[in-house]
């Protein structure tokens, strides 16, 4: 039974999933809110947050986030379910354009806007995980 | 009992067996169905949870007690209103200026019922024209137009934040505020506006301050409101105080 040898591999990119789900929502709900986010000194993260790259063409990176999890979370349900190939390359290959973005929005942070936010580099490691737990995933069901 | 025929033997076999197919694929679907409702129901729930978080009111206050308002602080609204709220902000932070406009409306809303006293924190480790900028909203109060220039900073932040030229930003701004140029220049650079500054942010250093904008309403330390609404209501809790 593959299925249940590997299940905890696909339940815990399942939950990193959630918890980036959990924490680009509420980037989210902020930035609708047109509320600050709870920032301190140390972090500059209310600089990030507020920057002209939170957005793009007006939609915020944190929504693009939330829907981006939320894909992957019904991806991985679904696997849970009953394992098809096409849709654990499916994860892969989202997780690799996660971690792209990521590292860019990484550098973005470092290197032009001179500021870290917390939230933001949680997320991105959490994208990074999924990414190293995506490849273990596509070797398993090769 | 009647003896069924082979053939009907076999017929109420293959009744069975379609029988236990149907049985079964009906408990795979409810188990479908039952996972992927759990599902939406843990999603939906996190977003619910997610929205009483942002929403709570963050109105924990501290005992940190500021420095009395004088009248020498730099102050707008009425100022024997009931309420008096004073913020420590730093004309480069990007929160202050995402303050900015929930003050003036506030001010505005709640006219002639609170005082807002502005007072200098420049972070200067981390933004380097937040010096500069305080120096030229003093040197604008000198002549009258602290508010005047506090409002244009804020506004347009983002143009002057990065620049290395700054204070010749600033000092269009002067020009736009018809000051009196050469008062303007020698108020910039005076040791008492330096040190004004100065002391401001070691007296906010002295009683916690690590961050800006920090709040005080009559004294106390409040959490930054995250919503206009917020605000509005804590404030109006505080007039409303007998």
């Amino acid at each position: 039974m593959k299925l249940i040898k590997n299940n905890y591999i696909l339940l815990s990119i399942l939950l990193l999933s959630f918890l980036g789900f959990l924490d680009a929502t509420y980037l989210t709900i902020l930035h609708y809110k047109n509320a600050i986010p709870p920032c301190s000194l140390a972090h500059g993260c209310d600089k990030v947050l507020t920057s002209s790259f939170s957005t793009i063409n007006g939609v915020p990176i944190a929504l693009i986030g939330s829907v981006f999890y939320l894909l992957l979370i019904i991806l991985l349900v679904s696997l849970i379910e009953k394992v098809r190939k096409s849709i654990v390359r499916a994860v892969f290959i989202m997780a690799s354009v996660g971690t792209l973005a990521s590292f860019f929005l990484i550098y973005i942070q470092f290197a032009v806007i001179h500021a870290l936010c917390q939230y933001c580099l949680a997320s991105e490691a959490i994208t990074f995980l999924i990414f190293i737990m995506g490849i273990y995933l596509l070797r398993v069901y090769k | 009992m009647e003896k069924l025929t082979k053939k009907e033997k076999k017929e109420l076999k293959k009744l069975d067996w379609q029988e236990k197919l149907k049985k079964e694929k009906r408990n795979q679907l409810v188990k479908k169905v039952a996972i992927w409702a759990g599902v939406a129901v843990v999603l939906v729930a996190a977003v619910y949870g997610l929205l009483q978080i942002a929403n709570s009111p963050q109105e924990s206050s501290t005992t940190a007690k500021i420095p009395p308002v004088t009248k020498t602080d730099i102050g707008r609204g009425n100022p024997n209103a009931k309420v008096t709220l004073v913020e420590y902000s730093d004309f480069q932070c990007p929160a202050c200026a995402a303050y900015h406009p929930l003050v003036s409306q506030l001010l505005a809303e709640l006219n002639g019922k609170i005082y807002f006293v502005y007072r200098f924190f420049p972070l200067i480790q981390i933004h380097q024209n937040a010096m500069n900028s305080a120096q030229a909203a003093y040197a604008a109060g000198q002549q009258g137009k602290f508010w005047e220039m506090h409002d244009l900073l804020f506004e347009t932040q983002t143009s002057w934040a990065d620049s290395q030229k700054a204070r010749e930003v600033f000092t269009d701004y002067a020009k736009k505020l018809k000051l009196d140029m050469d008062k303007f220049k020698a108020d910039f650079d005076s040791e008492k506006g330096k040190s004004l500054i100065n002391d401001e942010y070691s007296k906010g250093l002295g009683i916690g301050i690590n961050s800006t904008p920090t709040f005080f309403v009559n004294g106390e330390k409040i959490q930054n409101p995250r919503t206009y609404g917020d605000f509005k209501s804590l404030i109006s809790n505080e007039i409303n105080k007998k």
